[in-house]
């Protein structure tokens, strides 16, 4: 008998056995999903799901930064010492929606244990589209008295507004618990020192421009601030000039359209006459905006926290997005849906009654995610509205006019390009005809294939 | 009968036999330890070289949003290539920014190894050779973060002392003409300290005997340069080029971190277009596809720039 040890091991054998290795090793890392969804029951997606539904713990992943994460850690707590389950944060620090998404996305395929996260509307369909999130019929129907009078404190148009766009095949995945509109913040010092008196809920283009121009002082001092954001940036102006940016099945992109080409070319105004800075770099709008080095900036409720946490909130304002044609702001709204794959959807769904209580409203829900509490009597209760800066009141009364934010099946796809356009308009490297028409046919792609 | 034989063998024979015997033993013995030798290495290829490649073939076959069960898509990501109107954007920007990157590594790596190899004061010399280097041993995330701030139109300091002279600069990272070469510097101020060592290493193998003739010569500074120097530091600048351009081709950090591919797509470099495709697009199969034709690319480069090599690189020595 031959002695293996004995075979001659030629540079050639190695080396071919190493690329079968890696052939091997290729096919099976491909074939492995395959294989996982045949043995997944039902067709769910691989790996999200979990038939344990209590574990007495819960790990909640939520968009944040250091100011909210100190809050949060404590309403977390006041969560574990209220209900005993054990609470654990995960804290994901980036600047936007379509940031978080990617950190939520590869978290979960690296096999991470998620049970809730704050999501907003630009992610409800994303998520509930691929099956990562758990229907919530079941716990809504043993806890109905409690979610319909919830309901019935909500603004009913947004509740409307939420049932259409947010129910997916029939399901409900999320449970609204605050909601952001834009408006505009103002520091009344510069603009009392500036001699130009301070904006009314009516104003219109034409007043803001009139405002920004005599606020302006170069190098320093900035009349208003654009953010590239489809929330905060692009769409106000569009919707505060009769135009749209999805039809209102959200299955086409008509963003090509005159009020929407009027609306950047006014925005981009702005940035060529150095009214605004041009985007990019680290301008820290919040932290100019305290100190007077700039008078406007557009916003939802959540730069509060970070007054709150650095000072200079005490001279700023808030109005009514300037309209040209109408009214108009986007609205999203925020929840904490219960994953597919949680072992701890008992604990979670917990968790989701928390975040729409009483307390959790009145107390929580503008210091830990920025959002405006879903339930009308305490977002429109003095008591609420004393401990934020004038005016935090046109957020809730944006309500009646405001149209829901872009929040499709790739809604990361989707927002990613209207942020590059609208950069690329702000910037004044394309037109805004030209940008919009070239936007709306690639987003109307995105919406075939999603 | 074979015992027979064996023992019929001269004695002669038997020990050549054994002879041969042992030798290939020990061949084998060598060969097992050589091969034995490379295996770390070699299991090092396979895992994070090999492997991903081949999973890099087979996803751009399938359709996969990461988060659903994959599809067998067969050619459709390939056929996507072709109706992609970011990806030759992203392609141009890549290859503006090697051309830039590698040209100016070159030049500012060959200038400051001269300069500190001229100069006379050992001190001078040691703190030069460090100072150069020290920027490549930081964090890219760091220094993506600090030129932000220094780059900053608004704000940044860079802006302020050129406004202070009197100057009205553009504001770099927000500006589709200077967003692109502004990362351009800050890669080059990073990672020039490398080319620098390389082109030290280069000048210290140049035998002073030339320089010595040249001077009996008579000959300049220039020339010393144009005929001695520059020829001398062809194997060097040949590695130089070729490793600052792979990597330069490869950029990730400062478009992804401090731009964003932005403003507009003036600063979208491919490797964060296949990031954007794959994570934030989801459709993992297609930015595979775009990954293999980023590869293609960058190997027909690098080919091609060593097929120059071949015309102007001298490997003479004295």
């Amino acid at each position: 008998m031959d002695n293996p040890m004995d075979k001659k091991v030629s540079r050639r054998s190695v080396l071919g056995g190493s690329l079968k290795a890696a052939a091997a090793l290729g096919a099976g890392s491909a074939l492995f999903p395959i294989l996982e969804q045949r043995a997944t029951a039902q067709n769910k997606p691989w790996s999200f799901v979990s038939d344990t539904t209590s574990t007495g713990k819960l790990t909640v992943a939520i968009l944040g930064n250091a100011a909210s994460n100190t809050v949060a850690l404590k309403a977390f707590k006041a969560f574990q010492k209220q209900t005993g389950i054990i609470t654990t944060p995960l804290f994901i620090n980036v600047a936007t929606w379509v940031d978080f998404f990617e950190q939520i996305d590869t978290r979960l395929i690296a096999g991470v244990d998620i049970d809730t996260m704050n999501l907003a509307t630009e992610g409800f369909r994303l998520f509930a589209s691929k099956g990562v999130l758990a229907p919530l019929d079941t716990y809504i129907a043993q806890d109905k008295a409690t979610i319909d009078a919830f309901y019935a404190d909500m603004n009913q148009r947004t509740l409307a507004q939420f049932r259409q766009h947010a129910q997916i095949d029939g399901h409900t995945y999320f449970i609204p618990w605050g909601y952001n509109t834009m408006g505009i913040w103002y520091n009344r010092k510069t603009f009392k020192n500036g001699n130009v008196s301070e904006p009314s809920p009516d104003w219109t283009w034409d007043d803001f421009l009139a405002a920004a121009t005599a606020l302006t002082k170069a190098p320093n001092n900035w009349g208003m601030n654009l953010t590239i954001d489809v929330f905060q940036g692009i769409e106000p102006w569009i919707f505060t000039n009769g135009g749209q940016v999805l039809n209102s099945a959200w299955t086409s992109c008509v963003i090509d359209n005159p009020a929407a080409v009027e609306a950047c070319t006014f925005a981009r105004s702005l940035v060529a006459k150095k009214l605004a800075p041009s985007p990019g770099g680290t301008f820290n709008q919040f932290g100019s905006l305290g100190q007077g080095n700039l008078a406007m900036m557009g916003a939802g409720i959540w730069p509060w926290n970070y007054y709150v946490e650095n000072g200079g909130g005490s001279d700023l304002a808030i109005v009514p997005w300037p309209k040209k044609t109408k009214q108009g702001s986007p609205v999203g709204l925020a929840s904490f849906p219960i994953l597919e794959g949680s072992k701890s959807k008992d604990e979670a769904w917990e968790f989701v009654k928390y975040s729409i209580s009483e307390s959790f409203q009145a107390n929580e829900a503008v210091p830990i995610e920025g959002g405006m509490p879903m339930r009308i009597s305490i977002a429109n209760s003095k008591s609420f509205l004393k401990t934020l800066p004038p005016g935090a009141e046109y957020f809730t009364a944006a309500l009646e006019y405001a149209t829901p934010v872009v929040g499709v099946t790739n809604a990361s796809a989707v927002e990613g390009d209207i942020d590059t356009t609208w950069q690329q308009i702000l910037v004044g490297s394309i037109s805004p005809s030209a940008g919009l028409a070239q936007l709306q046919s690639k987003t109307n792609g995105e919406l075939n294939v999603s | 009968m074979g015992q027979q034989g064996e023992l019929t063998l001269p004695a002669s024979r038997l020990r050549a036999r054994q002879s041969r015997s042992s030798r290939a033993r020990a061949r084998r013995r060598a060969g097992m330890k050589a091969y034995l030798l490379v295996s770390p290495a070699l299991v090092l290829f396979i895992a994070f070289i090999a492997v991903p490649v081949v999973g890099i073939v087979v996803f751009s076959f399938l359709q996969w949003d990461l988060l659903t069960p994959p599809k067998f898509a067969g050619l459709a990501n390939f056929r996507m290539l072709f109706h992609d109107g970011e990806l030759p954007q992203a392609l141009f920007n890549s290859l503006l920014f090697d051309i830039m990157t590698t040209t100016l590594h070159i030049v500012i790596g060959m200038g400051l190894a001269i300069a500190v190899t001229s100069v006379r004061s050992r001190v001078v010399r040691y703190w030069a050779r460090t100072a150069f280097v020290v920027p490549f041993l930081m964090s890219a995330g760091a220094v993506a973060v600090m030129w932000s701030y220094i780059l900053s139109g608004s704000t940044g300091p860079f802006n302020y002392y050129l406004t202070r002279l009197g100057m009205s600069p553009p504001d770099w990272l927000a500006s589709g003409t200077w967003a692109l070469p502004s990362l351009v510097g800050v890669d080059v101020w990073q990672t020039v300290g490398i080319t620098f060592i390389i082109f030290l290493v280069g000048l210290q193998t140049i035998p002073s005997v030339l320089y010595e003739a040249a001077a009996i010569d008579g000959v300049g500074a220039f020339q010393r340069f144009h005929y001695i120097t520059l020829p001398m530091l062809s194997p060097a600048t040949m590695v130089a080029s070729i490793t600052a351009f792979i990597g330069a081709f490869e950029i990730f950090t400062w478009p992804y971190v401090i731009t964003s591919g932005g403003p507009g797509n003036a600063t979208l470099t491919i490797m964060v277009y296949i990031f954007r495709v794959a994570f934030r697009n989801l459709e993992l199969g297609y930015g595979a596809a775009v990954a293999i034709v980023n590869l293609l690319a960058l190997v027909a480069l690098v080919l091609f720039g060593l097929g120059l090599g071949r015309r102007w690189v001298h490997y003479e020595r004295v």
